[in-house]
């Protein structure tokens, strides 16, 4: 049947619907028009819908009763599709325009008028659409959609590689940097957005349109253009100038995303990372030394900045990081050698002069001969000096961000424990903490004002063997404490060191140290508590020492000051009372505590008599064993040897040690003199009747002390007793729990629990010999491990 | 300025009504087409900018029957319905607003013409309280009663009675 209704209502408003959708005249939509075309439309809905449903009534029982009420539009529909088609088949490029400005021309109106277009169908869409479409017509769309479908099939799909292309010569131009002619060149590229479809989901976006036709090609392109241009740049410009192209070019690429759609965020990045930053790492990362050798740290920034966008290339910049300061600490340290080497040579020089211009001209000045030694404040300064230097390195340049702290960190601990200086001897045991300690010794003796705590701590925190240090410092405390006068000032810093070392370790580590400080101001009250009960006992305490400064000090803490403590010596007479006196008051004050005397170590001050007649007396410093010497002398003038060595009962090497002060000094006259017939048994000692000196007080004491050889060596014997101790307590804790463990999983938990210096193998394998023999441990019948006995 | 200017809808009998423009975007047409010819982004069209007065034109609606749907357009211009097609079936069923049923009490022909002008001119919830008013109507009664009410003639031969009675089988009230 001819649809008459159809022709006369198509014949109608096609006019209109050239000028919605845009005629060559660009003619103008009115109301009039616009109302009348949907009029129009809902007419010839209704009135075929009435029409359609007599029809089929009248068809009669034939029909199924889906199609009892069937709206009509279908034949419409087809009408507009076809008009679409030839529209834009007809719709033709200017002369004088490029493609793609004819397209985002002709799109931008088109897409007006499909809006248009759509809402004066509206009638066809609210019925016949959407009927349609829910009775599953997946090829039915609504008319803003099928304006777009259209558009695709007619105008897009025709020319996309023509289309493409121009886009992309436009995105190409604008990176070379000319100014692009093209504008809204974001429009043409936002339609492939639109022109995606979901046919199940007309509302849903769909972005196949934009991925595979747009998205795909620009990445392949921009991809391309970067590879060329960043090896291109980086060969001709060297590396600081292409970090700088490289982030400018990230960062223009990134404000160009604004004109596409957000789904090439991420594709767009991996380009442009894995093209201008991955595959230039080596080159980027090898640049760094370069830039540290320069201090440019800004540029360094910049490197940081265009890597840490790439993570998987930091953790090989980290190792250049770390390996560079390693090496820079290691040649500050041979720096450093090298000077003191030079400085000793020279020294040296000056004094084998001296000794042969002696000879020639008998100068009177006399040269000590130099020693060769380190000086920990200019070692420990040097140390320092790179640590300071990266650490503000790793804050402007690199954030201060964690990963480059520790980088920092790791160097440190390797070239601060492990260095020229500090070992000399490959793998033998670093020196460090020793240094440290002395360097703290000097601080606290002289504070500097180029010294401080926070320098102590910053490299203690490094140190890998920490029991050494706490050795080394017990060890220039207790002088401190025994020889020097502490002021109040001196004690708040030594407090406050402690409390750093106690806050950066355990209160366990510094436990001794603080016992020390305990058994000095405990010793300070004893002594005032000792002259009270002096002075109460008036008269009779005649043969008391008034002025007795004891100290009494803890054998666990204070370590060597008792080594050598086992000689055989008488005290003298009138001093036995006054050790009787305070033995007892200590045992009362302290019950079961014992109390050992450790006459090596006492000094006595004397007033000496013997001085020219008219003269003042003479003061003189001795040790208590000189003292024993000197009451020899109380009535006779000349004693032999051996009668010396049999009233003292002083062991012959102690008794040479403490006479040859008094025969240098010139107090006792020997005879044979010689230094091989100090202990013959029948060499006599004479005192002067009248004693000459420049100074009124004279310090006989002073003149043999411990030499420092001898000093490092028994202060390293008492670090590896004190390690083998610690092995042993954490092998036995570790046993006690486990009972039975292979020798490997030993070994791997006593690393794991021993935390203040790293065990050698055969210290622990020493460690665990010596709990065999004791019995702690026996080897578990099959060889390979321990078992605890308890 | 474009939205100072008043809306003049004329009816098939050209008949003119003045109308507030947030009254007259009741009507989905009439709101569609605002936007669609006022431009709003400096579009070369319509630039005859003397032109201070919108005419919409409404071919399908005759006076007497405009005046009532400007009633209900008025009544609602505060009220927003909302915009999405897709109406749950609790919605279908909720009883029928009271004004909406006082304002619908009309004469059946006038009932039947303002339902129509809804669905022409696109406003929803007019066009819906419309059906359910003529869903109350025909509920619970039979054919012949229908028949009565709606003034309908019955045109089928008892052939074709017996078929639709078949055909619907399935709704019958047992």
């Amino acid at each position: 049947m001819e649809d008459t209704f159809l022709e006369s209502t198509w014949e109608s408003i096609e006019p209109s619907l050239h000028i919605i959708l845009g005629d060559e005249k660009n003619s103008s939509l009115d109301s009039l028009m616009y109302t009348n075309t949907y009029t129009k439309v809902y007419n010839y809905c209704t009135a075929s819908s009435k029409r359609s449903h007599l029809n089929s009534i009248g068809n009669g029982s034939n029909n199924n009763n889906n199609t009892t009420v069937r709206l009509v539009g279908s034949d419409l529909y087809q009408k507009i599709k076809e008009f679409l088609k030839d529209y834009l088949l007809n719709a033709k490029q200017r002369d004088n325009e490029s493609f793609v400005q004819y397209y985002i021309r002709s799109w931008q109106r088109y897409l007006i008028g499909s809006k248009r277009l759509n809402d004066v169908m509206d009638y066809l869409n609210r019925y016949w659409v959407t009927k349609e479409r829910s009775s599953g017509h997946r090829d039915v769309y609504d008319i803003f959609s099928l304006c777009l479908l259209s558009w695709r099939d007619y105008k897009f799909h025709p020319n996309l590689t023509t289309l493409m292309d121009e886009i992309m010569e436009q995105i190409q131009l604008n990176r070379q940097g000319v100014s692009s002619t093209i504008k809204d060149l974001d429009i043409a590229i936002k339609s492939f957005v639109l022109l995606g479809f979901d046919a199940n989901d007309l509302k849903k976006q769909n972005l196949s349109v934009y991925i595979n036709d747009f998205e795909k090609r620009f990445l392949t392109d921009t991809h391309n253009f970067y590879v060329s241009e960043s090896s291109n740049y980086i060969n001709a410009n060297g590396v600081v100038n292409y970090i700088n192209k490289a982030l400018q070019r990230i960062d223009e690429e990134l404000k160009n995303l604004e004109n596409l759609n957000d789904h090439t965020r991420k594709p767009l990045n991996d380009v442009l990372n894995n093209v201008l930053i991955q595959d230039h790492q080596e080159k980027i990362r090898n640049e760094l030394p370069n830039l540290l050798d320069q201090e440019r740290y800004d540029d360094i920034r910049k490197v940081n900045i265009l890597l840490k966008r790439v993570p998987l290339t930091l953790p090989p910049l980290l190792e250049v990081f770390e390996n560079y300061i390693e090496e820079q600490g290691n040649n500050e340290v041979i720096q450093l050698k090298v000077k003191l080497d030079k400085d000793f040579n020279t020294q040296n020089q000056i004094y084998l002069d001296s000794l042969n211009e002696k000879n020639v001209n008998k100068q009177k000045t006399k040269l000590k001969k130099p020693i060769e030694l380190i000086n920990p404040n200019l070692y420990i300064k040097s140390l320092l000096k790179i640590y300071n230097k990266f650490k503000y390195v790793v804050e402007v340049s690199f954030d201060n961000n964690e990963a480059f702290n520790k980088a920092l960190d790791s160097a440190c601990r390797k070239f601060i424990n492990t260095n020229k200086i500090a070992t000399p001897i490959p793998r033998s045991k670093s020196k460090t903490p020793e240094y440290l300690a002395k360097y703290c010794d000097d601080y606290l003796k002289n504070r500097s004002d180029d010294m401080n705590i926070d320098e102590i701590i910053t490299v203690f925190k490094f140190l890998e063997d920490r029991e050494s240090f706490e050795t080394w410092y017990r060890r220039t405390l207790s002088k401190r404490l025994l020889f020097g006068n502490a002021t109040p000032e001196d004690e708040e810093n030594e407090e406050e060191i402690i409390q750093r070392l106690k806050t950066a370790n355990s209160a366990e580590y510094t436990s001794k140290i603080t016992n020390m400080f305990n058994d000095i101001r405990a010793s300070k009250n004893l002594g005032i508590a000792y002259k009270d009960l002096v002075n109460k006992n008036g008269d009779s305490s005649k043969g008391f020492i008034n002025d007795l400064e004891p100290k009494i000090l803890d054998t666990a803490s204070w370590g060597t000051i008792f080594k050598n403590n086992n000689e055989s010596f008488i005290l003298p007479a009138e001093l036995i009372s006054t050790e009787e006196l305070f033995t007892e008051l200590y045992k009362e004050r302290h019950n079961g505590r014992q109390l050992n005397w450790v006459w090596s170590r006492s000094k006595v001050e004397i007033k000496a008599n013997i001085s020219k007649p008219g003269r003042p007396p003479y003061f003189f410093t001795v040790s208590l064993f000189q003292y024993a010497i000197l009451t020899c002398f109380q009535d006779e003038d000349s004693v032999t040897a051996g009668a010396l060595l049999e009233k003292t009962a002083l062991p012959q090497e102690v008794f040479k040690n403490h006479i040859i002060p008094f025969v240098k000094n010139k107090l006792l006259i020997q005879n044979p003199s010689g230094e091989k017939n100090i202990t013959k048994v029948g060499t006599t000692f004479t005192i002067v009747q009248e004693y000459t000196s420049k100074k009124l007080k004279v310090n006989f004491a002073t003149v043999k002390q411990v030499d420092t050889k001898t000093e490092e060596k028994e202060t390293n014997e008492e670090i590896e007793r004190r390690k083998h101790e610690l092995l042993k307590a954490g092998i036995v804790r570790i046993m006690k729990a486990r009972k039975h463990l292979k020798h490997e999983n030993l070994m791997t938990e006593v690393y794991q629990i021993i935390d203040r210096f790293k065990p050698t193998v055969s210290e622990i394998k020493k460690a665990i010999e010596v709990l065999l023999d004791e019995q702690y441990l026996a080897r578990s019948d099959d060889g390979t491990g321990y078992d605890y006995l308890s | 300025m474009t939205a100072e200017r008043s809306i003049v809808i004329i009816t098939s009998d050209n008949d003119r009504f003045n109308v507030e423009r947030k009254v007259a975007e009741k009507s989905l047409l009439i709101k569609n087409m605002l936007k669609n010819l006022l431009p709003a982004d400096g579009e070369e069209e319509s630039d005859d900018e003397d032109q201070d007065v919108i005419e919409v034109p409404t071919q399908n609606v005759r006076s007497a029957v405009m005046k009532n749907i400007l009633e209900w357009c008025e009544h609602y211009k505060n009220t927003d319905f909302p915009d999405d097609d897709q109406e749950d079936d609790s919605k279908k069923s909720a009883p029928i607003d009271p004004w909406d049923k006082n304002f619908l009490n009309v004469d059946q022909e006038m009932l039947y013409e303002i339902i129509l002008a809804a669905n022409y001119l696109n406003i929803k919830p007019l066009l819906n309280a419309g059906c359910k008013i003529v869903a109350e109507m025909i509920r619970g009664k039979s054919p012949e009663e229908i028949r009565k009410t709606f003034n309908i003639v019955n045109d089928f031969t008892p052939e074709e009675e017996a078929a639709i009675r078949r055909e619907n089988e399935w709704a019958e009230d047992r």
